[in-house]
């Protein structure tokens, strides 16, 4: 992984563990938002806008409703910084 | 087939009180060490508030942070009376419990720093948890959600009268066969700068005289009931605190920030309830607003003349969504313990409801009294379980 990816990650896993207060260490890239860890349609944007805070990225117009784990969601904003930032 | 309803528990969150035993203590000894503060909030208002830090742990921080106040404090109160009516919730069936509300104002706490927010770092600052914490609905949202509740449930919004209403709706309920369980009552948060705006607003508006000549003081918390089929209360052996015996409500017109000023509502409502019966005690409206309490006091001394007329509520200030329920809770306690509350002491500086000139003999009826703005009255009688 780069260290971009790194950063995401961790930024992603913080995200979700402060949301509804886990041990990050419990949240896994395929752990299911919604089966696994209860999380809500409104706590799916409190996380989004505090990755877009820590990131300091935009995720408007993302299919919300498509980000099923962790990993969509590394996966969506890399794809942003990307547009954002063009290696 | 009507049956009888009786008051099984209580569960109070309101300033330094978070039992029955904190609330009876403030109740019979004013002015005790541990007892509420009733301070200067803003020029024309007297108040007393929670200290929210004691509240800090009492629901999962994952819940709490989605919530306005007024819902925590409904939640911890509701835990309370489900505990102190020794009530087994997956004993019960759940299609046949419901959260009865009462409410004004809603969860400005929570509204007036995600507005902050808006306008200092915009709109994707926003909690996305506004909408839900803010709506009067929220409480009984909360109850029936953690509870596991399936049973028909309100939410009522009727000013001062909020948790009165709320009460009797749920008294209703069981009453024609509908619900064996509600939990009942009103929950309020009145420490925000925007409510007490509004509340200045309400003072001036009814004729308060010199800020500092005006009795207008203001409380906040929850205060919550277990009302139960009387039947039903028996076949698990719960301890009944009293019946709910009748209620009635009118509103005779007038202005949107306006209390009524003519005694024959209230009257009328306290007439409806008493039948031919006598009350032995009777815990008023008690407004703090002069013109208001002297229509009441005109109502009383038609229907209820001589009858002890206490003001609990004066160790706290008006609860406003919440005193329908804390006034409840007091006569429940009353009748319960056949004990008066005392009466208001001689330099209080409130208006003059009638003092008690004696402690009833015995308790059998407590008459409770609630105005709303707009003309609005109720009265709820409560009766001694035999």
């Amino acid at each position: 992984m780069t260290s971009t990816t790194d950063r995401v990650h961790a930024v992603v896993i913080e995200a979700i563990a402060e949301s509804i207060s886990v041990d990050p260490a419990t949240i896994q890239p395929d752990t299911a938002f919604e089966d696994d860890l209860g999380i809500d349609s409104t706590e799916l944007i409190g996380i989004i806008v505090d990755i877009e805070t820590a990131l300091q990225v935009s995720l408007k117009g993302v299919d919300y409703a498509g980000l099923k784990t962790p990993a969509d969601l590394v996966a969506a904003t890399l794809a942003r910084l990307r547009v954002a930032e063009p290696a | 087939m009507t049956r009888d309803v009786v008051i099984t528990g209580i569960g109070v969150v309101l300033p330094k009180t978070r039992t029955v035993e904190d609330l009876w203590a403030h109740g019979t000894a004013p002015g005790h060490g541990r007892a509420p503060t009733v301070e200067r909030l803003s020029p024309r208002l007297h108040g007393s508030r929670i200290d929210e830090t004691v509240l800090d742990n009492a629901l999962p921080p994952r819940l709490a942070r989605k919530l306005d106040v007024f819902t925590v404090y409904a939640l911890v109160a509701t835990q309370s009376a489900i505990a102190d009516a020794g009530l087994d919730l997956a004993a019960i069936d759940r299609t046949r419990c419901g959260a009865f509300v009462g409410n004004c104002f809603g969860g400005w706490r929570f509204t007036e720093r995600e507005l902050r927010h808006l306008h200092t770092q915009g709109p994707r600052s926003v909690s996305p948890f506004q909408a839900t914490s803010w709506f009067p609905a929220a409480p009984q949202g909360q109850i029936t959600i953690v509870h596991g509740l399936k049973g028909f449930s309100k939410t009522y919004m009727a000013d001062r009268m909020s948790s009165l209403v709320s009460v009797a709706a749920a008294a209703r309920q069981i009453r024609q066969g509908q619900l064996d369980v509600a939990i009942a009552g009103g929950a309020e948060s009145t420490n925000t700068d925007f409510v007490r705006a509004a509340l200045e607003h309400v003072a001036a508006a009814n004729g308060e005289p010199a800020p500092h000549d005006s009795g207008f003081a203001v409380s906040e918390g929850a205060v919550f009931l277990i009302l139960e089929d009387a039947a039903h209360a028996r076949a698990r052996g719960a301890r009944v605190y009293a019946r709910v015996q009748a209620f009635a409500m009118r509103n005779a017109p007038c202005g949107p920030d306006q209390y009524g000023t003519d005694p024959d509502t209230l009257q009328g409502t306290m007439r409806r309830v008493l039948g031919n019966m006598k009350a032995d005690i009777v815990l008023p409206d008690a407004s703090g607003l002069a013109r208001v309490d002297a229509c009441e006091q005109a109502a009383l001394a038609a229907v209820c003349p001589g009858v002890p007329t206490l003001r609990p509520k004066d160790r706290y200030g008006h609860a406003f969504g919440a005193e329908g329920a804390l006034d409840v809770a007091f006569a429940s306690l009353m009748l319960h313990r056949q004990r008066s509350l005392p009466g208001t002491a001689p330099d209080d500086s409130a208006p003059p409801f009638a003092a008690p000139d004696a402690t009833p003999a015995t308790i059998e009826r407590v008459l409770i009294n609630a105005c709303a703005m707009g003309g609005g009255a109720g009265s709820l009688v409560l009766t001694k379980e035999t």
